[in-house]
């Protein structure tokens, strides 16, 4: 009886592991990460990049034109006055809605005063300091940056049809609507990309 | 006696098997949650978002330079990824994206962010020598700007993650399809 008593524990214990065995089979297998390719289009990103000579750290020709950006269209118009303009900038972004962008007047121009904007708040930037503090009223490189924006993302890029702000402002001398440098700050991205044609 | 250490043996297998879904690698994630944020990320494919984070690679005409994914929320599992690129060129901007990605693409949010690495304006020269072509790129390889700007990058790259470098959470990767996979925990 006692013999049998311990075959018969010996049998629940072989039962037990056995199961172990297996509940621990299906938990790695569950838990493991599956094997993904790795090669071709599921290997890690790469750049390549234009073969052209360094010289002092510089690049002495011109580069790739590919890695401009379009994120915006601008339409231009005179408002009474000398020298004063109303720009519309609208998206046209492939990212989805911008909500901030700074816009880098050509060199040379300065922007006397930002007068308003249709939406967000666009206010006038710059280095100031040149020369100490000789020249207070002096600011260099200046640039606008408009925030608190949602220009919402147009429905394809070739439409133009994205949300748009239009900003006034004065200049010391004539602006030409092409010396326009846009840059994109803040977008929000939306997720089912933007047709391009 | 035998009977006993069998029952012994068979609880210490039984105990592992439940460990091996609870245990943690060094990131603080356990197998199950590895598997379940590699899913989430692939959610991705074929989105906007895989398309940009080609797109952005492109543009400035280098790889990542981190890419983070944390753990934020198990129920739901909401996950925080974080990408950011240091340019190849001065001309070009840093570039992050912060993304909170769920398992649902409504309830995710993708959000983009620039700044400049260098504050002045470069280019080349205008013909009088004067001023800068504003047409013109600056091709100054922004490498070329020393350990102090390297150190900007750093500072610019930690300052827009945000908490997302801290358990759990492991490091990805960027593929050619724009696909993002997590890298093991070391």
């Amino acid at each position: 009886m006692r013999r049998l008593r311990g075959r018969a524990g010996v049998l629940v214990a072989c039962a037990l592991v056995v199961a172990g065995v297996i509940a621990a089979l299906i938990i790695m297998k569950t838990g493991h990460e599956t094997t993904a390719p790795t090669t071709g289009q599921w290997a890690p990103i790469t750049v390549t990049r234009p073969s052209v000579p360094v010289i002092g750290g510089g690049i002495p020709v011109d580069i790739d034109p590919l890695i401009e950006r379009k994120d915006f269209s601008t339409t231009l118009a005179f408002l009474p006055g000398t020298h004063r303009y109303r720009i519309t900038i609208s998206n046209i972004s492939s990212l989805g809605a911008i909500n901030s962008f700074q816009w880098y007047p050509p060199t040379g121009l300065h922007i006397v005063k930002v007068m308003g904007s249709t939406e967000g708040r666009c206010t006038l930037r710059g280095l100031t300091g040149f020369g100490g503090s000789q020249f207070p009223t002096v600011v260099l490189h200046q640039s606008v940056l408009c925030n608190q924006l949602d220009l919402k993302p147009p429905s394809c890029t070739c439409l133009g049809d994205g949300g748009s702000v239009t900003i006034s402002f004065a200049t010391d001398k004539a602006f030409a609507a092409g010396d326009v440098d846009l840059r994109v700050r803040a977008a929000t991205l939306v997720f089912k990309p933007i047709r391009a044609y | 006696m035998r009977a006993r250490l069998l029952i012994v043996t068979a609880a210490g297998v039984l105990a592992l098997a439940g460990c091996a879904s609870h245990a943690v690698d060094s990131g603080g994630l356990t197998a199950r949650e590895r598997t379940a944020a590699q899913s989430a990320m692939d959610g991705l494919q074929n989105s906007n978002i895989s398309l940009q984070l080609v797109a952005i690679t492109k543009w400035v005409q280098r790889v990542p330079a981190a890419c983070r994914i944390r753990l934020v929320s198990r129920n739901p599992s909401t996950y925080k990824v974080y990408v950011f690129w240091i340019p190849y060129l001065a001309a070009e901007p840093y570039v992050w994206l912060n993304m909170k990605v769920t398992n649902d693409p409504r309830t995710s949010t993708f959000h983009l962010g620039t700044s400049e690495p260098v504050l002045l304006p470069g280019g080349r020269l205008s013909a009088n020598g004067r001023s800068v072509n504003p047409r013109s790129v600056d091709t100054t390889l922004l490498s070329r700007y020393g350990p102090q700007q390297a150190r900007k990058s750093h500072e610019t790259l930690v300052a827009h993650g945000g908490d997302v470098f801290a358990k759990p959470g492991a490091m990805c990767q960027v593929l050619k399809n724009g696909s993002l996979r997590l890298l093991p925990n070391r």
